[in-house]
């Protein structure tokens, strides 16, 4: 499948200016293409353009140069801002700026509220949306009493209940604990898997944009890597120069190859990792029980 | 390590809400130790108590019962010791970037030393000293914090804590919500204040790795009591029961664990990237020597 | 030890109990908001009416039945009463000493008059009871059905161009954000405490000065919130009240007629009793 889901071309963008101080460009003449159903990871810094990319994929900015079509339609078209955010959901950082209700289930009715869309049919939706999420014994309760990983799985339910072809997710693991964490990305793989959704992560977490098709790295304005995770992440030193990380496994065989060992150039997880390594050792002789032998000799 | 704690807690029990319906147990018989001089993280996830813990730390919240010792003496004792723990115990709080309120950034490190009464020309000396440790540049300090970055907003709190020169500079995660690269930076800061004044440094983390690389002993909460105390060695060899807590554990130890199971056997606990770096050099020289 | 006494500031933030929901299944809990609220209003009035024994005795029966049947815990309700502490202490000793009538007793200037002292009991009841009859209110119906049903009663409005929608929409998302910003004070006091701050030294001018690192940090997180908050709406397709759907819609079932024919009853018994005297 080759639909585009959005296509971003030429897009810049900048803050007004405050009193004394020029405008600052955030986003610099950025193109891209995203494809229907593809799952998408976002990395860069912070101040790198990010988020506000991310809030031209639903109308929220309008480009100041260039174009954004989502679906085929043009952000600017003021008629159409409607239907681009129900096509195009966003969770945010904190799940408490973003839930409206003090009861679980009002709280996901309130986009299909919005849309018009008919009593029966929203509690359809409501009851569906918080089964997908796990949280459906959960749709009497009051979300400031849940944990941090449940409020955004409401949030997450909140704009599954527009049905949205896209969900774009603006770090939404950055306040959780790892459970918490698990418990959202469980969600994203799931809704990649079950809904076929175009799923779009902006993270700071290497591990979880390890696990995309596609990484973009962005710096100031613009898009400064783009490939599979394995291509980008090949690259430790121009990430580092960036201020970014590269999975641990991936560092490790970095700096063994500096030490002139013949390893991948990357491993995005442990089991892939030691794989690798496992591999490389074996190749001569019987690697275990020489390591046993050494393990001994060394009296530890 | 050294005999005489600077700060331990004593049979430390809290309730909220006791006798109402909401009552709820946070701390339950907590007996810890903190040495001058040393890194110690305290690890949790969220609702096993540390945060209720470590603001019994400088006297914010009282024992339902049990003590709180800093240097043998109890801190709850009376108002001049309450005082003199909030100095002598610094609190980094989550996302302390919000509760700054002053219209400049001087202002608001000065808040701390002006609270503790000292002279114009001290509390001069200790913001540019803090700023300097919490890597707040010179040229910021008349800014408004209003005006910076997210990054610089947090090292300009933190900075407000640390001007208060704490022997114990307690923080809860500190890196919360920043990139990687701010991450590295403002530990690197807080590990030279602790490098350079001596201070014992507590951080409240979630992040396994960040806590190999820094602490030199973790103490794992569950459920409102110490589950395991000890180097992180030691903890993290008891990965299952880590797992069953809700925690991680660090990347390389999940490493050590598949390798073990492909065949490659490496000596201890191995939870840091140098540390498994140089034990597969190791195994690299014996495959070289045979 | 008794640990909640020593908290201090803090603990009396978390007994706000205001703006927050409940949830229950019990028939008051399901009643439409637009009942509860008229029934209210019908009960605030009694109140008022209210004068003799007899006649509070019957209020405050209606009252205790109300929480008995939403199994709301007292313990909550008095929770909840706690903040009020000041004013029906404030508003007893006002009554007390300019209340004329027989005198009790007396030393230096102040008299303390028989009347004085049942004006206060009289006030501090109905404060009271006043107060415990919105918490039912607030208590059993969610803040988003709150405002729906309000939106609805001020429906007329409309037509005198009040806009009654984005009224509701704000009242909603003020009662959404009082438990955010009650956690987040706590929060920001800790923070001030920890480095050397004393909210209760100094003189008045000096408390209040006290109270800048506490409100400024407090505004600016109100604000940020609304923002985002805002934004996170604008994402779900906000777009004002117009062609609005709702998840549960209201209809008026027998059990609101009941409830506002019970409460117009206790009203109208109310206002005979006092009028006979008894």
């Amino acid at each position: 499948m080759s639909d585009i889901a959005i296509k971003i071309d030429g897009l810049t963008y900048f803050y007004p200016a405050d009193e004394g101080t020029a405008p600052v460009d955030v986003l610099r003449g950025l193109t891209l293409e995203l494809e229907s159903g593809s799952f998408t990871a976002v990395l860069g810094h912070n101040g790198s353009g990010k988020s506000t990319l991310a809030r031209h994929l639903n109308a929220l900015l309008l480009p100041k140069g260039g174009s954004v079509y989502v679906f085929g339609m043009d952000t600017r078209m003021e008629e159409l801002v409607l239907e681009i955010r129900r096509r195009v959901g966003m969770v945010f950082q904190n799940p408490d700026n973003q839930i409206v209700s003090n009861v679980v289930e009002e709280d996901v009715a309130f986009a299909p509220e919005n849309l018009g869309v008919p009593s029966p049919e929203i509690r359809e939706r409501v009851d569906e949306a918080l089964k997908m999420v796990g949280m459906y014994e959960f749709r009497n309760h009051a979300p400031h009493l849940l944990s941090g990983g449940q409020r955004q799985r409401i949030a997450i339910a909140g704009v599954l209940a527009m049905r949205p072809k896209c969900v774009v997710f603006d770090e939404p693991t950055a306040m959780l604990d790892p459970r918490g964490r698990e418990e959202v990305m469980g969600i994203i793989y799931k809704l990649r898997r079950e809904y076929g959704s175009t799923v779009i992560l902006i993270t700071h977490h290497m591990e979880e944009a390890a696990r995309a098709d596609r990484v973009i790295v962005m710096d100031s304005g613009l898009v400064a890597m783009d490939g599979s995770p394995r291509e980008v992440f090949s690259n430790v030193e121009e990430l580092s120069a960036l201020g970014l990380d590269v999975p641990e496994e991936t560092r490790l065989l970095y700096e063994l190859r500096r030490e002139g060992l013949n390893v991948p150039l990357c491993a995005l997880d442990a089991r892939e990792c030691a794989g690798a390594l496992a591999k490389y050792f074996k190749k001569t002789g019987d690697i275990p029980s020489g390591s046993r032998t050494e393990r001994n000799a060394d009296g530890k | 390590m050294e005999s005489n704690p600077i700060l331990r807690t004593e049979n430390l029990c809290h309730v909220y809400s006791a006798g109402t319906p909401f009552e709820l147990t946070a701390v339950r018989d907590v007996n810890i130790e903190v040495h001058a001089g040393e890194v110690l993280a305290i690890i949790g996830h969220t609702g096993s108590g540390k945060s209720t813990l470590i603001q019994h730390l400088n006297a914010l919240i009282k024992p339902t019962s049990g003590r709180v010792l800093y240097e043998g003496r109890d801190i709850n004792e009376s108002k001049d010791s309450i005082r003199a723990v909030r100095g002598n115990v610094g609190l980094v709080f989550q996302y302390p970037e919000y509760q700054l309120f002053e219209e400049t950034v001087y202002k608001d490190i000065a808040f701390g030393p002006k609270n503790m009464k000292l002279g114009a020309q001290e509390i001069d000396r200790r913001v540019r000293e803090a700023a300097g440790f919490a890597g707040v540049p010179e040229e910021l300090l008349e800014r408004s914090p209003f005006e910076l970055s997210g990054g610089q907003k947090r090292r300009v709190a933190i900075a407000g804590v640390i001007a208060m020169m704490p022997r114990v500079l307690v923080l809860d995660e500190p890196m919360a919500g920043l990139d990687p690269a701010g991450r590295r930076d403002i530990m690197e800061n807080i590990m030279g204040y602790h490098r350079e004044t001596g201070a014992a440094v507590v951080i409240v983390t979630h992040s396994m790795e960040e806590a190999a690389r820094y602490a030199g002993r973790m103490i794992v909460m569950d459920r409102g009591s110490v589950a395991m105390d000890g180097a992180p060695e030691e903890v993290f060899s008891h990965g299952e029961e880590l797992r069953a807590m809700g925690l991680e554990i660090p990347e390389m130890t999940k490493l050590q664990i598949e390798l073990q199971k492909l065949g490659i056997e490496l000596r201890g606990t191995v939870y840091t990237l140098e540390r498994m770096r140089d034990e597969l050099l190791r195994l690299e020289r014996g495959r070289r020597r045979a | 030890m008794n640990c909640s006494a020593l908290r201090g500031g803090a603990a009396v933030l978390k007994d706000i109990t205001l703006g927050q929901y409940f949830p229950g299944d019990t028939v008051i809990h399901r009643l439409d908001p637009r009942t509860k609220i008229l029934v209210l209003i019908v009960y605030i009035t009694a109140l008022f009416f209210a004068e003799t024994p007899v006649t509070y005795a019957l209020m405050a029966l209606c009252l205790a039945a109300a929480i008995w049947i939403s199994r709301i815990k007292l313990s909550v309700m008095v929770r909840g009463l706690k903040p009020l502490v000041l004013v029906i202490v404030l508003t007893s000793i006002l009554n007390i000493l300019y209340t004329k009538g027989e005198p009790l007793f007396s030393f230096w200037i102040i008299t303390v008059t028989r009347e004085g002292v049942m004006n206060a009991v009289k006030i501090s009841v109905r404060i009271i009871m006043l107060v415990m009859g919105t918490f039912m209110l607030t208590y059993t119906t969610s803040p988003i059905m709150l405002t729906y049903g309000l939106e609805l009663l001020m429906g007329p409005l409309k037509k005198l161009k009040v806009p009654v929608h984005e009224l509701a929409m704000m009242m909603s998302m003020a009662l959404r954000l009082i438990p955010t910003l009650i956690e987040e004070t706590d929060k920001i006091i800790s923070a001030q405490k920890a480095r050397g701050a004393e909210f209760d030294t100094g003189n008045l001018f000096e408390k209040a000065r006290a109270m800048l690192p506490i409100l400024v940090p407090l505004f600016i997180s109100a604000f940020r919130r609304a923002d985002e908050l805002a934004t996170a709406m604008e994402a779900r397709c906000y777009h004002g009240g117009e062609n609005r759907t709702r998840l549960n819609v209201l209809k008026l079932r027998l059990r609101d007629g009941m409830a506002l024919g019970l409460s117009a009853a206790v009203l109208g018994g109310v206002i005979v009793l006092v009028n006979m005297g008894i």
